[in-house]
């Protein structure tokens, strides 16, 4: 169960703009996934250290080092807890810990895909789910 | 569920307030941080010394860390122990984000998480820039450490698999993250020298250290017994993400092979189902005895005649090389004809029946089958 919380909710609350940028920088991440895990043995730390969001990259470093499940979510946790972004800053944060998480655990990109659709609102996730999500990806 | 942990922090902590907007230099919290996990490091089980250490500390909740630490308190007695001492309280306005990130380190520290994890945890509570700069120091320290390793190997199915593995490190990897550090230390504490070499290349500096670290921990701590029990675990892991990784792969490489089986499908729709149950139902042991009596052309052959759902199963009984050697095959090869199917299916199961009869099988004595799939068997033989 998840209990909610307004100040929470206040520091993700972003506009319909704002929120539109939001399936293309999943597209990234969708792209920054299949690269790192079709990477050469022993090169996922040096992709991962040219990823420019530096969210993202502090969290697949963590995943290049082979650490996941609960101490990761733990410290993404944290680190959302404690950011300092606000609106779709704050929601491309969110994105990108449940992405590190998901990567960590091993899912293929439908699965990832799946898992940070609704991260662009409901009616948007349920659009593309009934769309087929591996078109959409693409 | 990340939102979820996450609102519980909102919850149970309020509105947070970040370090750095405190008055102290944030670089002397990092400094207590750095000097607190490098002296549980050094103390190891030596409780004595935290002891110490609480007594020499001028901070009062590293004071209290160690001094938790020290007593073997579990986590609900840490956090008891921070609240009533009114450093975490909501009314606690003064340093609340440090107090709350001791509070974080010391109960990471008290469920047994390895201290490099319990550190980067600390350091969460101070945004993700800082955060990635004090992983880095602390991937320097790690690297400087490097744990000696003895050979120590413990017979096993594992040494194989890896011997197996350093064709697909991808599977290897991600098989490290679902099993956890510890449960992969704990298997790979009985495999040789040269694998676990090839393995601390394909992850981090930070993380191999913690996986040498927690490998000498466990060789003193586990009977051999126990680590074969790891081994087997951990194979099963590693075997569930090899398959999973060769299906995703070919699914990449063979555009329209789902439509291909599709086709097939409608072909002998009660043919396909009845190898899919047989497959599904049938023991893997006597399964792997079958595959290992089959050419990689058969198995391609029969992997056309069931659901996807049964591909897993199959697949994850032969070894990675022979999955991509199959899945080329497949790639390489028609649909077969109907009668082709049948035929291949009934060759399958005749391969399944000899494997499940013993050598030594006396005349009148029945095999150790299931009615279940005796019937199913039946039923693909009398098929013309």
């Amino acid at each position: 169960m998840i209990f909610w919380n307004s100040d929470l909710a206040s520091k993700i609350s972003c506009t319909p703009g704002e929120m539109a940028a939001l399936p293309g920088y999943i597209s990234k991440i969708l792209d920054i996934a299949d690269s790192l895990t079709n990477a050469a043995p022993g090169t996922w730390l040096e992709k991962a250290k040219m990823i420019e969001d530096p969210f993202l990259r502090y969290g697949l470093s963590l995943v290049g080092e082979g650490f996941a499940g609960d101490t990761l979510e733990e410290i993404c946790a944290i680190l959302l807890y404690v950011s300092n972004e606000r609106g779709y800053g704050f929601l491309a944060q969110c994105v990108a810990a449940e992405a590190t998480l998901g990567i960590a655990n091993g899912d293929d990109r439908d699965t990832l895909l799946r898992k940070l659709l609704p991260y662009c609102g409901i009616d948007k996730a349920l659009a593309a789910l009934a769309e087929g999500v591996s078109t959409h990806a693409d | 569920m990340l939102i979820e942990r996450l609102s519980r922090l909102y919850m149970e902590f309020g509105v947070p307030a970040p370090l750095h907007d405190q008055k102290r230099d944030s670089s002397e919290y990092l400094g207590n941080v750095r000097k607190f996990i490098v002296s549980i490091m050094d103390s190891g089980d030596n409780r004595q010394n935290l002891f110490t250490h609480s007594q020499q500390s001028r901070r009062k909740p590293v004071k209290l860390a160690y001094l938790l630490l020290a007593g073997e308190s579990d986590r609900k007695s840490i956090h008891e122990a921070f609240e009533r001492s009114g450093l975490v309280s909501h009314g606690q306005k003064q340093n609340r984000a440090e107090h709350l990130m001791w509070l974080a380190g010391t109960e990471a520290l008290a469920r047994g998480i390895h201290p490099y994890l319990a550190f980067l945890i600390m350091t969460a509570w101070f945004g993700s820039e800082t955060a990635e700069k004090e992983y880095q120091w602390l991937s320097r320290q790690a690297q400087e450490r490097e744990t000696a390793l003895d050979e120590y190997i413990v017979p096993g199915e594992l040494t194989d698999m890896l011997e197996e593995a350093a064709g697909d490190p991808a599977a290897l990897a991600q098989a490290i993250r679902i099993a956890g550090m510890p449960l992969s230390a704990s298997a790979l504490a009985g495999c040789p020298r040269y694998y676990l070499d090839s393995i601390f290349e394909i992850i981090g500096p930070l993380g191999s250290e913690m996986l040498r670290e927690l490998i000498v921990s466990a060789r003193q701590k586990l009977t051999s017994d126990e680590i074969e029990t790891a081994q087997q675990a951990f194979a099963e892991v590693f075997s569930r993400q090899q398959s999973e990784l060769a299906e995703r792969n070919a699914s990449g490489e063979m555009p329209g092979a789902e439509t291909e089986f599709a086709d097939e499908l409608t072909v002998d729709a009660d043919l396909v189902r009845t190898i899919t149950d047989i497959v599904l139902l049938a023991e893997a042991k006597v399964l792997k005895n079958t595959l290992s009596s089959m050419s990689d052309v058969e198995i391609a052959a029969i992997l056309r005649c069931m659901e996807a759902i049964a591909h897993e199963r199959l697949l994850s009984l032969i070894s990675t090389g022979r999955q991509k050697r199959v899945l080329s095959v497949i790639q390489d090869s028609a649909v077969p004809s109907p009668a082709e199917s049948l035929r291949n299916a009934q060759y399958f199961v005749q391969k399944l029946l000899a494997s499940y009869a013993p050598k030594t099988l006396k005349p009148g004595e029945t095999l150790g089958i299931s009615e279940e799939v005796r019937s199913l068997i039946s039923s693909v033989l009398r098929r013309e």
